[in-house]
């Protein structure tokens, strides 16, 4: 294992993939000052495509341009025999698939509802991000999915990897022939191959929020086929049947986030957000970040284990 | 201040300096960046020694301090250290970038005295993300798990920045006090007037007097009124000393008497009657938001920073001020603390005729800034409308910002007797630490979201009576009842939504093994991976 990157101390080796690994570490600078970073090393050696290698290099140029309390900060790269590193910040928390999958019932609808929005929050900021001359940068995550949403102590709410999911995605196909894991997520052009916008996001936050809101999962988890016929489909399950009192409000929200058709969701992350707000305001639910900690010390509390900024398997 | 031109070629470690941001009175802080291969930039603050005070032990020692506090103090709402170094013989930091724009400039208004109308949402969100990162400062523990007492002694709205992604990031530690590090410097530190009454008379002082300056920054904010504002420092220390606080409802009688209470209490002159921590202030006022119905949250601050400084893609800086450190005549502070009554004691009004008249009508008139300086803007590129807005200029990391009052130090420096003569007491160890709190407001500080035992006493789905664990969702057995209160809190229940469970009978016999009804979501996946999946679907290891 590496012990040293740079000039980051490497502690822990968090998960292994496809394109590299993924450690916790630390910046250690002058007089005793320690700070916990995560870092992700890209093996170019194990990328037969150097273009993918390079892609990815762009879009961590990218992601660091992303100043946003809701996007997972990155701190640094750089290269080293063997490879790219990123330098990411470190989440004290866990990933909102951990979460889901320790909760024994479905959290409070507000809490629900604003970790939603701070995620909404976050892609908006993204999908609205221009580069220093102006222009739209026209970024869309593509990967928005529990693993990528991390969930700090505080009440923090990042979305993770904003800018390398699309060489990551490549690179899926490049090593296994088949886009793995996501499918559930993905928006059905997306699936179909078609060119996507901000708007495939819209529809993975809509799945987010149907899965948050009923901690159930929407669609199949137990296979990547019958998960894109569903979205195919335009199936939609009632999320009132799924969570008893569910507010009809609500359910009309997710139901225009998952419309099959782009042009029927809402057109911005934003505006998603906004409606998630006037819920919010109407049954007068306080959206403290308090109760997103609190309840993210519950999940640790159960020994979850903090698989922060995990990358995600690939093949 | 010449020195402030950032030189382009400048570097520190491996960043190199863009600009000047601003100075205080022994730091400077500037905006670089980090190049990497491949066009990797990523922009940081550096704050270090102003070039004359490069050598000076005190100066280094207050950079390393706010290194060992960054380290261990990370907090969303906290502007982070990310780094520390040496350079040419000099300590340095890198501070996050806070792009945006900080309190002071968002609260200015042309009329000096008055406060920008903030919509209440905005306000009482930045005050209670204030308040939460100060509680996790005054909560740090060193090594062996004792307290550290930590002060920040500078809460000021100089020192309060807002990015334009919503995000309040309480700056400058630098000056952060462990208090039961007992020093017999007698200095003073911080911006006059939001400094707590024992803060300003150096006495010793605790958690409490940060307590007391978020305290006139919500006053401030909810009655849009400079609470201890005069034209001069020494007129604002006479008015701090003085312990008056005018109700917010006698300003402006549309605030909630809740809030009213709120504010009073924060401000409240000894620090015994005021909250215990920033913590059950926080909770105060949140549980006041959630009872009238505000929404808190960055995303409106975001919002409302967009309308008022501007888009999101605007330049990333387009003025940078500095604000000199102001030094108070040492003699006339002296005399006036010495001539201030101790309000307890002897109850005088000593609002002058001026400050009663604005009470009363309404308005304070619009008097010269006297003696502080006037931000010096050194970004003479920027943008003449850029003023007028009143508020881009990116403030990072520093109190810089803020303005540094040193006075008795500079008494100290004098070998000065009247240093004697301010500085009766010195904090003892202990007085600064929570050990020093009565148990009673620490059991209130428990986390408000534990159910209370009554709630638990209610028959809860999760618990059978006899104790015996009932069927959960997905069939579950269920854990011990200690978490059952959290979870009741946090989980479905506390909103209009009954919880799932509730639909099982609190009595019922179902097998772990059988789904209840309510988990009606048999042939969708539960989140818990064991749950609702015939065995023979596990996903094999």
């Amino acid at each position: 294992m590496i012990s040293q990157l740079g000039r980051y101390q490497v502690d822990k080796l968090l998960a292994t993939g496809g394109m590299g690994e993924v450690y916790l570490g630390r910046v250690v600078g002058a007089h005793g000052f320690e700070r916990p970073i995560v870092i992700k090393v890209i093996r170019t050696e194990l990328i037969s495509d150097e273009r993918i290698a390079l892609m990815f290099v762009d879009e961590a140029r990218i992601a660091a341009c992303l100043h946003h309390r809701n996007i997972v900060q990155i701190i640094d790269f750089d290269l080293f025999d063997g490879g790219a590193f990123l330098v990411c910040e470190y989440v004290d928390g866990c990933d909102l698939r951990t979460m889901l999958r320790h909760l024994r019932a479905p959290p409070r609808l507000d809490i629900a509802v604003s970790i939603v929005a701070e995620i909404g929050t976050g892609l908006e900021a993204a999908h609205d991000a221009s580069g220093e001359d102006g222009h739209p940068l026209n970024l869309v995550h593509r990967d928005v999915s529990p693993s990528n949403v991390l969930l700090g102590v505080h009440g923090e709410v990042k979305v993770a990897d904003f800018g390398i999911a699309k060489a990551r995605s490549r690179s899926y196909h490049t090593v296994s022939g088949s886009i793995k894991g996501k499918a559930p997520y993905m928006a059905p052009e997306q699936i179909l191959g078609e060119a996507v916008d901000r708007r495939a996001d819209v529809f993975s936050l809509g799945v987010l929020l149907f899965e948050i809101s009923t901690r159930t999962r929407l669609y199949s988890a137990m296979s990547n086929a019958t998960a894109m016929r569903q979205i195919l489909d335009g199936e939609v399950a009632d999320p009132a049947a799924r969570r008893p009192g569910y507010p009809p409000e609500l359910t009309a929200i997710v139901r225009r986030a998952l419309a099959r058709n782009p042009a029927d969701r809402y057109q911005t992350a934003r505006e998603l957000v906004d409606e998630l707000d006037r819920l919010a305001h109407a049954r007068h639910w306080s959206m403290s970040k308090q109760s997103i900690g609190e309840l993210v010390r519950l999940v640790k509390s159960r020994g979850a284990t903090a698989a922060t900024n995990e990358m995600p398997r690939i093949a | 201040m010449t020195e402030l031109a950032a030189d382009a070629r400048d570097r520190v470690g491996p960043y190199r300096v863009l600009r000047a941001i601003g100075a205080g009175g022994s730091a400077r802080v500037d905006l670089a960046r980090i190049d990497r291969a491949y066009n990797f930039q990523r922009h940081v603050v550096i704050k270090r020694p102003l070039e004359h005070l490069r050598a000076d032990e005190a100066v280094a020692e207050s950079l390393r301090r706010e290194a060992r506090i960054g380290g261990k103090l990370r907090h969303p709402n906290m502007v982070a250290v990310l780094d520390a170094g040496m350079h040419d013989g000099y300590d340095y930091l890198a501070l996050e970038y806070v792009h945006g724009t900080s309190l002071r400039s968002l609260m200015q208004t042309e009329t000096a005295g008055l406060v920008r109308e903030i919509p209440l949402d905005v306000a009482l969100g930045i005050v209670v993300d204030v308040c939460r990162a100060l509680h996790a400062a005054h909560e740090l523990t060193d090594e062996h798990g004792a307290p550290l007492g930590l002060v920040h002694r500078d809460v000021s709205p100089g020192n309060v920045l807002l990015g334009l992604d919503g995000a309040v990031k309480l700056a400058d530690f630098g000056i952060a006090k462990e208090t039961r590090v007992a020093t017999l410097s007698g200095s003073m530190h911080g911006t006059v007037t939001y400094m707590a009454p024992e803060q300003c008379r150096g006495q010793a002082f605790d958690r409490r007097a940060d307590i007391f300056s978020i305290g006139v920054i919500l006053y401030e904010l909810v009655t849009r009124r400079r609470l201890f504002w005069a034209d001069n420092d020494v007129a604002s220390l006479h008015r701090v000393l003085s312990g008056q606080v005018a109700p917010p409802r006698t300003i402006d009688p549309a605030i909630s008497p809740a809030l009213e209470r709120i504010v009073m209490r924060a401000t409240a002159h000894l620090a015994d009657h005021r909250f215990g921590t920033t913590r059950e202030l926080a909770d105060a006022i949140e549980a006041l938001a959630a009872a009238e119905g505000h929404v808190l949250g960055a995303r409106w601050l975001a919002r409302t920073l967009e309308e008022e400084v501007g888009p999101k893609h605007a330049p990333w800086i387009a003025a940078t001020t500095i604000v000199q450190p102001i030094i108070l005549p040492e003699s006339s502070l002296v005399d006036l603390i010495a001539a201030t009554p101790d309000p307890d004691e002897e109850l005088v009004p000593t609002f002058g005729p001026l400050d009663e008249r604005s009470i009363e009508e309404g308005s304070v008139p619009s008097l010269p800034t006297g003696p502080v300086a006037p931000p010096i803007r050194v970004a003479s590129t920027a943008p003449a409308r850029a003023r007028s807005r009143g508020l881009w200029w990116v403030v990072a990391g520093s109190a810089l910002a803020g303005v540094a009052v040193a006075v008795v130090a500079s008494t100290t420096r004098h070998h000065a007797a009247p240093a004697a003569a301010v500085v009766p007491a010195v904090a003892e160890p202990a007085t600064g630490s929570p050990v020093s709190s009565p148990p009673a407001p620490q059991s209130q500080v428990a986390p408000p979201q534990v159910a209370p035992p009554q709630v638990a006493a209610t028959p809860s789905p999760r618990v059978a009576p006899s104790g015996k664990p009932a069927a959960g969702l997905g069939g579950r057995v269920h854990h011990k009842t200690g978490h059952a209160h959290q979870t009741s809190a946090l989980l479905a229940g506390s909103d209009s939504a009954p919880p799932v469970t509730a639909s099982t009978p609190p009595a019922a016999t179902a097998s772990p093994a059988a789904p209840s009804p309510a988990a009606g979501s048999a042939n969708h996946a539960a989140w818990d991976p064991n749950l609702l999946l015939p065995s023979d679907k596990k996903p094999k290891p």
